[in-house]
Formats: structure tokens, C-alpha cells, sequence
């Protein structure tokens, strides 16, 4: 009779509708929330939300999931983290989204993972690739990132000094930030024994617009390499600087200011050959690259731009980035099943396993209950004849 | 036509602006021209070395007709060049984008400080976009009537924020930005009609003070680009080479290309209103001809300018809007 009981309510566990119970969904939708600078300085990362929004508009115009549409409801911000929090909370409480997705900022995410872990709402494929949350699921299970590390990135930096110029002079400018201090960590641990190789480090703080005084201090400290981990306004300003004093070192520029607008920007303002030569690292397919045209990532990329975000920039790579963020969101939707639930997300997000359209050929996303950095290879790339060039094959960022 | 009447004209003209300044820079800048077919592409210079500019209106020379029912949303033109400076990061930034038709619902509280309580025809908005980011300038569409009409049939209207007070200060440009050069076209929207000149009338701030330069308005004039080709061929039949010669109306200058079906065959320059150029023919089939010039803008003179009541700071140019002709198709039998 015991027996009869436990398989009675198993079963009754199993046909009971999701739907009732699961914030955030219904019959016919799925209800998402995310947080970014949609104004404002930093509202260069918009695209990362609407692109990912188009992407949706995509799958639902093709079914949606198990016939349910995503519905993504993003709210601006201002990339203020106090803001971020209030605007999160709003989302859940007030409207009972199923998981937040795609928040942007390090510190941002780091605001709300404290209150969305202790309500079990999923906090996925965030926008960093910090220490912080890349490897803090112990404590914060509920939330993972998407970027790849930026100690891996700035890792990745350092090895490719050591080996391809190991008596370089390195300067490093770096934003005082989570961010850039886990990069210039990085490109420590990766220059090893030649760590004595930087002759000078300068910081800026975010809302320095310009950093054209910490580059003409750089280039005092006599350096040839100058490592520049810093976001596309201030990269821009560094390019710049050195390229009108006359100071031609190796440039290293960061991943998250490889945007094709940025060295058109640099070279608009300092000539054709500022940033040539230039050494990054990419996962990302670029749309602009005619040697990339024909990828099934880019065609799509192309395709739902044209079709759902008609007066935004094709040119941008973050509207890119956004699909590729929410290709890997539906994923996880998916697999979660049929009758999802907060717990089944986390657990589908926990085993993905994709190759995804819009990321470089050979790097795939893959996470595990200890990998929550789903993104763990990267491509060095060369800036040369108005792009960012593949370098061999994919390097690891663990 | 009457002192009053220019007095009238001014005051309408002023819709926009604040109280009047005084003009201390000589502020300058360029309006060109060029209707090709349904397309009008409007291109407008305004030097860094001016100070910024309030407000830009447009005038559509009288007789042109102009379609403006295109619902909210429906994107009516392209923006494939311009460029602002930004006082924020002190780069020079290229943008494109496109022109989208709005609303004043949607364009919010920036209509009135611009046009007032005035009904624009039509709203359309410049989204201008550099790396994701987007500066969306609206443009307002007035049908002109009473003094302005003399000005022309039509007024498009742009009003800018000051890009170069303190940051911080209410209503400064986004990312202090001046916009120096932008270049769009709009499709099926303006008739031409006539060889009337477009008339611009370009009202700049006070240098660092964010207050509009009412007496520092000035004109900017473009006489709509245009051209016409011929293209004759002579073939000599026991070299196989044909001998192309052609004209440019007027004795203009500009760069040629000549076409052998749809493939460009030769390159090369017209000045004075001629060219030439030998090509040789092979095979038995008959081959098509043809010459396409197109030539940037040029400056003219601009005189006589408006009275200074419409325009006090003079007439700052006088423009011949680019262009572009083909000649018609020749045909050679070998």
C-alpha cells in the first residue's frame, strides 16, 4: 500500500502542470527579465539586449519553445548597480519572471546574486567573465556567467609575450574595476618568469573618458608593448594618444573593445595606421569581415537584424554577442522540458553542451556543475587590413 | 519685395530660437544638394572650427511636391555618412544610419522646445549610430506658408542641443557631441520641380554658453546638382579599336566611367567638358557603350543673398550639389 502511495504521488508530481506553479510561465509564454545601460555612457551595451531580444522574436516567429513564447523584458539601468538591484527585485516580485537573463556588468550581477540565489531565481549567462561569478557556484549556484574568464583572457596575454617577444617592455593601462584588475592578473600569471617585463602600469576609473595622460606616462616608462585592458571609449583614447605622439608599440587590446567601430574611430582621429598590428582575442563571429560572410552565424546574425532590429547597427558586434547569449538561453529552455521549472533551468543550464552558431569555428559552450564559465576557449586575432584576423587555433581561458 | 515682408519672414523663421545674441565668430558651412530620380540626398558641413549650431532649417524650393502620409516606424532613407565630434572623449566619430518616420507622440518634450506648439506634416527622425550607440535627431516637416513660403514650398527643421557647455548642464548634446558633416537621402518623398535653389538657414550657439546665436544666423545656399552625358563611338575596323568621345553639359568636370555592358572597361577624368577614350573590341557581337560622370560639390557664387532680416551673418555659401549622369547606351557592331 506504502509502495501504491509513493508511485501514486510521483506520478501526480509528474502530470502536475508546471504552468501552476512556476513563476513566470504559462501555456503560451516565457517570461524573462534583464537589467543594462539602455541610456546613457554606457548604453554601447543596448545591443547586447536587443539583439538577444531579436533573437527571441526569431524563435518565436518559429515556434518558440514547446510552443511557448519568450517574452524578455529588459529594463534600463542606467548602469547604476543600486539600480540594478531595485529593477531586479521589480522583476521578480512585480512580474514573476521565470529567470533573469543576460544582466550586464560584473558589479551589477554581483549586486543581485546575494537576493536572486536566496530566492532560487536563475541568474544566467551574465554578462562577465569574473572570478566572482565564474567560479563562485559553491555559494551562489544560481548564478553563471557567459564571458570567457578575464584572467584566462589576460593569461592568454602574458603567454603570447613570453614566447613571442620575451624581452619586451610592457606598459599596461587598466580600469580600475573588477574587471580590469582580474586582466592585468591575468597577463601576470601568463608572463610567469618575465612578469618583470612590465615597466609600468596606469588605471583609470570608468567614468574617465579620456585616458590620454596615464598613455603619454606609459610611454616614458619606455615600454615597446603596450597592453591596454580597458573598455572601447578609453581603448579609443589610448590608441589615439600614442598613435599622435609617435609611440608605435605592440598594442594588446582587450576583447571587449575589438568592436569594428572602435579602430575605425581610432583611425578616423590618428590616421590609417593607428592600431595596425594590434593583438586580441575573439569567440565571437564579426559580421563585418568579408572572410566570415558566408558562416551560418553571420547569414543568420543578418537575417533577423534585417527582419526585427531594421534601424539598428548591423555594424555592432554586441547585437551579435545578444544572440549568441540568448541562442544559449533557448537552449537551456529547451532542455529544461516540456513543463519547466526554476530547478529544471539551472540543471539544464548546468549540462549544456552546443556548438553555437554565432561563436568562431571550434569553440563551443559546455558547463558543468564545476564549470560555470560556459565559454572556455578564445582565439587570438591580429587587427590588419580593417579587421580582427584569426591567429591559429582556440586557446583555453581556464 | 517688402522690408515688412522680410521682417515677417524673419520673426517665422525665429520660431525656434531664444533671445538673440551677438555673432562674434564667422560661422560657416555648407548645404549640397542632389535629386536623382525619387532619391534627394541632402549633405551638411559644418566646419569644427564654427561655433555649434541650435537649429538648421531646410528650405524645399517652391514647386516641389512632397508625399509625407508614410505611416510611424517606416524607413524612408539612409544615413551613409556623417561624422560629430565629441567633446566627451574629444574624438572625431563616424556614424550612419537611417531616416525613420515618427511622430511627436513619439519624439517627446525635444519637439516643443524646438518648434513650439507648431503641427509639423511630418516627423522623421535621424538615428545616427556609431558602435551600438545611437543619437536620434528628430527633423520636423512644415508645409511653409505665408512669408516662409517665399523661401520655399517646404522647411525641414532640426534643432541640436549645445555640445560644448559643462557636462552636466541640463540639455547638453549626448556625449557632447557637434555634429559637423551628415549626408542622408530620402526616398519618394520630395517632386522636384523647376531650378529654384534650396535655402538653408544655419543659427549657431554662443561658443561655450549653450545660448542660442539668433543674430548669428546665417544662409547656406545649394543649387541641386545635375548633368547631362553624350557618348558617341567610332570604330575602326581594321584595328578593332572604337574610339569613344563625350560630353558633360555646362564644361563641368568630373570622374567618368565608361561601361562595356554592365562591366566598367575604362576609368578616367572629364574636364572642360569633354572626353575620350580607345578600347578595342573583339569577337562579332554587338557591344553596348556607355558613360556614367559623377563629380563632388562645388562653390558658386552668392549673390545677391538674403536680406540680413532673414539671415543677419550673410550668405555663408553657395553650393552645386554633387552628381551623378549616364549618357544613353551606344551601340557597336564589329
Amino acid at each position: 500500500m506504502k509502495r501504491l502511495l509513493v508511485a501514486a504521488l510521483a506520478a501526480l508530481a509528474l502530470a502536475a502542470p508546471a504552468a501552476a506553479a512556476t513563476p513566470g510561465v504559462t501555456k503560451t509564454e516565457i517570461l524573462l527579465g534583464g537589467t543594462g545601460p539602455l541610456t546613457g555612457a554606457e548604453s554601447a551595451y543596448e545591443p547586447v539586449l536587443s539583439g538577444a531580444n531579436a533573437y527571441f522574436q526569431y524563435v518565436n516567429a518559429n515556434g518558440g519553445v514547446y510552443g511557448r513564447k519568450i517574452v524578455y523584458r529588459y529594463l534600463d539601468d542606467g548602469y547604476d548597480p543600486a539600480r540594478t538591484v531595485q529593477l531586479t527585485q521589480q522583476l521578480v516580485e512585480q512580474d514573476g519572471v521565470f529567470a533573469i537573463f543576460n544582466t550586464i556588468g560584473t558589479e551589477h550581477s554581483i549586486a543581485i546574486r546575494d537576493y536572486l540565489n536566496q530566492r532560487k531565481v536563475p541568474e544566467l549567462f551574465v554578462g562577465s567573465g569574473a572570478t566572482a561569478i565564474g567560479s563562485g557556484q559553491a555559494r551562489y549556484p544560481w548564478t553563471m556567467g557567459l564571458l570567457p574568464s578575464f584572467v584566462g583572457e589576460g593569461t592568454i596575454y602574458g603567454r603570447r609575450i613570453a614566447t613571442a617577444a620575451p624581452r619586451a617592455k610592457v606598459a599596461v593601462l587598466y580600469e580600475d574595476s573588477v574587471y580590469g584588475r582580474e586582466l592585468l592578473a591575468g597577463l601576470r600569471k601568463g608572463l610567469g618568469a618575465h612578469a618583470s617585463a612590465i615597466v609600468g602600469t596606469q588605471s583609470y576609473v570608468p567614468t574617465e573618458a579620456t585616458v590620454s595622460s596615464q598613455v603619454l606616462a606609459l610611454e616614458s616608462s619606455g615600454a615597446d608593448t603596450l597592453v591596454i585592458l580597458a573598455l572601447p571609449t578609453q581603448a579609443i583614447s589610448a590608441i589615439v594618444t600614442a598613435a599622435r605622439v609617435g609611440w608605435s608599440p605592440q598594442e594588446y587590446v582587450s576583447s571587449v573593445s575589438i568592436d569594428p567601430a572602435v579602430m575605425k574611430i581610432a583611425q578616423l582621429n590618428a590616421g590609417p595606421t593607428a592600431g595596425a598590428g594590434a593583438i586580441s582575442t575573439a569567440f565571437l563571429h564579426d559580421p563585418t569581415n568579408p572572410t566570415q560572410k558566408n558562416a551560418l552565424g553571420v547569414r543568420l546574425y543578418e537575417q533577423i537584424m534585417k527582419r526585427y532590429l531594421p534601424n539598428e547597427d548591423p555594424k555592432a558586434v554586441a547585437h551579435l554577442y545578444g544572440m549568441m547569449a540568448a541562442y544559449a538561453m533557448v537552449d537551456a529552455l529547451r532542455h529544461a522540458g516540456r513543463n519547466p521549472t526554476r530547478a529544471s533551468l539551472l540543471l539544464a543550464a548546468t549540462h549544456l553542451k552546443e556548438t553555437n552558431p554565432f561563436l568562431l569555428p571550434g569553440i563551443v559552450i559546455s558547463a558543468s556543475p564545476q564549470d560555470y564559465y560556459p565559454i572556455g576557449d578564445t582565439y587570438l586575432v591580429r587587427y590588419g587590413n580593417g579587421y580582427w584576423n584569426v591567429l591559429g587555433k582556440p586557446l583555453p581561458t581556464g | 519685395m517688402s522690408r515688412r515682408f522680410w521682417k515677417a519672414l524673419a520673426a517665422a523663421v525665429a520660431v525656434t530660437l531664444a533671445a538673440a545674441g551677438s555673432a562674434l565668430a564667422a560661422n560657416t558651412g555648407t548645404v549640397g544638394v542632389t535629386v536623382a530620380g525619387p532619391a534627394t540626398t541632402i549633405h551638411v558641413a559644418l566646419p569644427k572650427t564654427s561655433d555649434p549650431v541650435a537649429a538648421i532649417n531646410i528650405f524645399v524650393p517652391a514647386g516641389y511636391g512632397a508625399s509625407l502620409s508614410q505611416p510611424p516606424g517606416t524607413t524612408i532613407g539612409s544615413i551613409p555618412s556623417a561624422t560629430a565630434y565629441s567633446y566627451d572623449t574629444q574624438l572625431t566619430l563616424p556614424l550612419t544610419g537611417t531616416v525613420v518616420v515618427s511622430s511627436l507622440a513619439q519624439v517627446g518634450s525635444s519637439a516643443q522646445a524646438c518648434i513650439g506648439s507648431a503641427t509639423p506634416a511630418a516627423v522623421w527622425v535621424l538615428n545616427l549610430s556609431v558602435a551600438g550607440q545611437t543619437l536620434a535627431v528628430p527633423m520636423y516637416v512644415f508645409q511653409t506658408a505665408g512669408a516662409e513660403a517665399a523661401l520655399g514650398s517646404y522647411k525641414l527643421t532640426v534643432c541640436l542641443p549645445p555640445p560644448d557647455v559643462p557636462a552636466g548642464t541640463p540639455g547638453r548634446a549626448a556625449f557632447g557631441a557637434q555634429l559637423l558633416d551628415a549626408e542622408f537621402t530620402v526616398n519618394g518623398v520630395f517632386t522636384p520641380s523647376g531650378s529654384n535653389p534650396w535655402e538653408t538657414l544655419i543659427t549657431p550657439y554662443n561658443a561655450g554658453k549653450g545660448t542660442v546665436n539668433a543674430a548669428g544666423t546665417f544662409e547656406a545656399r545649394s543649387i541641386p546638382g545635375s548633368a547631362t552625358v553624350t557618348l558617341k563611338a567610332k570604330l575602326n575596323r581594321k584595328t578593332h579599336v572604337v574610339t569613344l568621345t563625350g560630353t558633360l553639359s555646362g564644361g563641368g568636370s568630373g570622374s567618368l566611367t565608361i561601361y562595356r555592358g554592365s562591366a566598367a572597361a575604362a576609368t578616367g577624368t572629364v574636364s572642360g567638358g569633354t572626353f575620350s577614350a580607345k578600347l578595342k573590341v573583339k569577337g562579332k557581337k554587338v557591344v553596348a557603350f556607355k558613360a556614367k560622370v559623377t563629380g563632388g560639390e562645388t562653390q558658386t557664387s552668392c549673390s545677391p543673398a538674403l536680406p540680413a532680416t532673414v539671415a543677419p551673418a550673410g550668405c555663408a555659401s553657395a553650393t552645386i550639389g554633387a552628381f551623378s549622369a549616364t549618357s544613353a547606351a551606344i551601340k557597336v557592331k564589329p
